[in-house]
């Protein structure tokens, strides 16, 4: 295998394209990297969200006019930063050389080894099944058909795949088309784009409450995380760039940025155009940060709401219009019904144990989900403030949801979850270890306080 | 309270460089022992790009595996390196996941069906032994890594 560098110059090409198109969407201006890495995933999303209104307009060139759209923005992007003034984020006070710190210095050794760990297998692997089968195999159908048509021959595998979301696919399908032909062999270079954005966000996220050791701590459990690091994230499955996303809304939520409200609800609303599943992640948390401020006793006005609410709404409504589009018939779940719901309910102590044996396995997760459950709950029944008690609130809820579509699943359970669970659990991961170093912040916080109020 | 909080992180970190040493380890003795170099094998690139140099333009090939041995990776390579030529494959192979439907799912379609929906004149064949899905004629291609048994290809009787 080479070494790639063409492509992954044009993956960074492409990354820098997003990140203007994202700032546009944003209307600011990014200076750090971790603003960078938000509006990246923001252009992403919102170019994929576009492709399919793009291919229902254009067909056979929607790809082609994705490209121009893209080009255009970014130069536009490029324009509005020469007038516009620098947006002025506050920086964090007590920056010092990590050399001074041994534990940071420590865990983001530990961080660091785990990236190039990644890295070097994202460049050795070619494909696991997902990657190739679905995400890769639709790209080449995006690459050569110019838009998401579907193109069903009956009783195909792959009919009932098309119907996912086009994020990876499109990602791929544009750098093929920069190269200059489509090859399987040469799709790898965006996922270390998303783990960097993954672990970078993540950082981001614990770091304002954790402070630089806690969030290198945060940093370093995600990136020891086999499911994270390994296997099938190394494989071009979508999961490790959902689990960016993930990590960008906790960051957009919990970091220090300026424009954090204005990213937070895209960063959401661009949950939808990763996996399937997104969608349900992106009702979670959007339902939980409406519904935040109730809880504390402040009312939100109906259209601070519904402008929170709306890029999730029209992404919604493009995903399911683009699922009912395509017609390709998923069996893999059930619809909602009398019939599932009844099914349903007689599967929850099965689903409950199989899901309690999957967070607990020691080989996957070590001691991380068990941690996970106890600091959420030490957040949660602590005055811990209201930030740290929604990202514990979402991420529960997140989990719950994750854990409740096996209820409703097709397949045999235990293979469901056998072969789905850690994928799920690895996409909230991010967000998991947030909640760990805060509740552990949080604690020790308290433990301080109690000596000296003695 | 905060020499056990320290204990407790500590053991946390441990455990997680435990399980994440571990696991690296596992896939860097995969990636470098057996994982393959390449998406598709140069071999059966080659070979699908020979195949389809015979065949005319905009001509849907039909794939047609065998049970024996299973078949759903390697009639994918097939389909994918013919891509944007259409390979339509015949699923010979039941899937190993029972579902639990309410109602039968449609019946897959027929050979001579699928045949004719997509005038279909030329077929590949493989397996152990290789089907006849009706050949005029055919010609053995050869073997491609991973792959010991016959492949057949040819065109079919009208």
């Amino acid at each position: 295998m080479s070494a790639r560098i063409p492509e992954t110059l044009v993956t960074l090409l492409l990354a820098a394209v997003f990140g203007l198109a994202g700032d546009l969407v944003l209307a600011r201006r990014s200076s750090s990297l971790r603003e960078w890495i938000e509006s990246f995933l923001v252009g992403a999303g919102v170019s994929a969200a576009a492709l399919f209104p793009l291919s229902l307009a254009l067909p056979g060139r929607g790809l082609g006019a994705l490209a121009s759209l893209l080009a255009a923005a970014a130069v536009l992007s490029i324009i509005q930063r020469r007038r516009a003034p620098k947006d002025s984020s506050p920086r964090l006070e007590g920056r010092s050389s990590l050399a001074r710190d041994p534990l940071a210095l420590a865990l983001f050794s530990i961080a660091a080894a785990s990236g190039i760990a990644f890295l070097v297998l994202n460049w050795r692997y070619v494909y696991l099944w997902d990657g190739f089968q679905i995400w890769a195999s639709k790209a080449q159908v995006l690459f050569y058909s110019g838009d998401l048509a579907p193109d069903l021959i009956p009783g195909d595998y792959f009919n009932s795949k098309l119907a996912y979301p086009p994020l990876v696919p499109m990602f791929e399908a544009l750098l093929s088309m920069l190269r200059g032909g489509f090859d399987f062999d040469a799709l790898k270079p965006p996922f270390a784009l998303f783990y960097l954005a993954m672990a970078v966000a993540t950082y981001h996220a614990a770091r304002p409450s954790a402070g630089r050791t806690g969030a290198l701590a945060a940093t370093a459990l995600l990136c020891l995380l086999p499911a994270v690091s390994t296997g099938t994230a190394a494989g071009g499955y979508a999961d490790l760039p959902l689990a960016a996303y993930v990590a960008a809304v906790a960051a957009a939520f919990l970091g220090d940025g300026a424009g954090k409200d204005r990213a937070l609800p895209w960063l959401i609303a661009c949950l939808t155009t990763v996996k399937s599943e997104g969608a349900i992640l992106a009702v979670a948390f959007c339902a939980v940060a409406l519904v935040e401020p109730l809880v504390r006793h402040r009312r939100p006005t109906f259209r601070a709401g519904i402008t929170f609410a709306a890029p999730t709404a029209v992404f919604l409504f493009l995903r399911i219009s683009y699922v009912r589009w395509i017609g390709a018939g998923d069996t893999t779940y059930a619809p909602i019904n009398t019939w599932s719901l009844g099914r349903a309910f007689g599967r929850i102590p099965d689903v409950l144990r199989l899901a309690a044996q999957a967070l607990l396995d020691w080989k996957t997760w070590g001691l991380f989900w068990a941690v996970f459950l106890l600091a959420a709950i030490a957040l949660l029944v602590t005055r811990s403030g209201p930030g740290a008690r929604t990202a514990a609130a979402a991420t529960l809820a997140g989990l719950a949801a994750y854990t409740a579509v096996f209820l409703f699943t097709n397949w045999p359970v235990r293979l469901q979850v056998e072969q789905a669970y850690p994928r799920l659990l690895q996409q909230l991961a991010p967000a998991a270890a947030v909640v760990i170093v805060l509740a552990y912040a949080k604690l020790r916080e308290a433990a301080s306080a109690a000596p000296a109020a003695a | 309270m905060r020499g056990l909080l320290t204990l407790a992180a500590a053991a946390v970190l441990l455990a997680a460089l435990g399980v994440g040493a571990r696991g690296f380890a596992s896939d860097a003795r995969l990636a470098f022992g057996s994982a393959p170099s390449h998406a598709i094998p140069p071999e059966i690139q080659s070979r699908a790009a020979a195949l389809r140099a015979r065949i005319p333009p905009r001509e849907s090939v039909l794939y047609v595996g065998n049970a024996n041995p299973p078949d759903a990776w390697f009639s994918r390579l097939w389909q994918r390196a013919f891509y944007p030529t259409r390979l339509v494959i015949f699923e010979r192979e039941k899937s190993p996941v029972v579902l639990d439907l309410p109602a039968d799912l449609p019946r897959p379609p027929k050979l001579e069906d699928l045949r004719k929906a997509y005038g279909i004149r030329y077929a590949i064949s493989a397996g152990n032994p290789p089907l006849d899905p009706g050949f005029a004629s055919r010609e053995e291609i050869p073997p491609v890594p991973g792959y010991p048994y016959a492949i057949w290809f040819g065109e079919l009787k009208p």
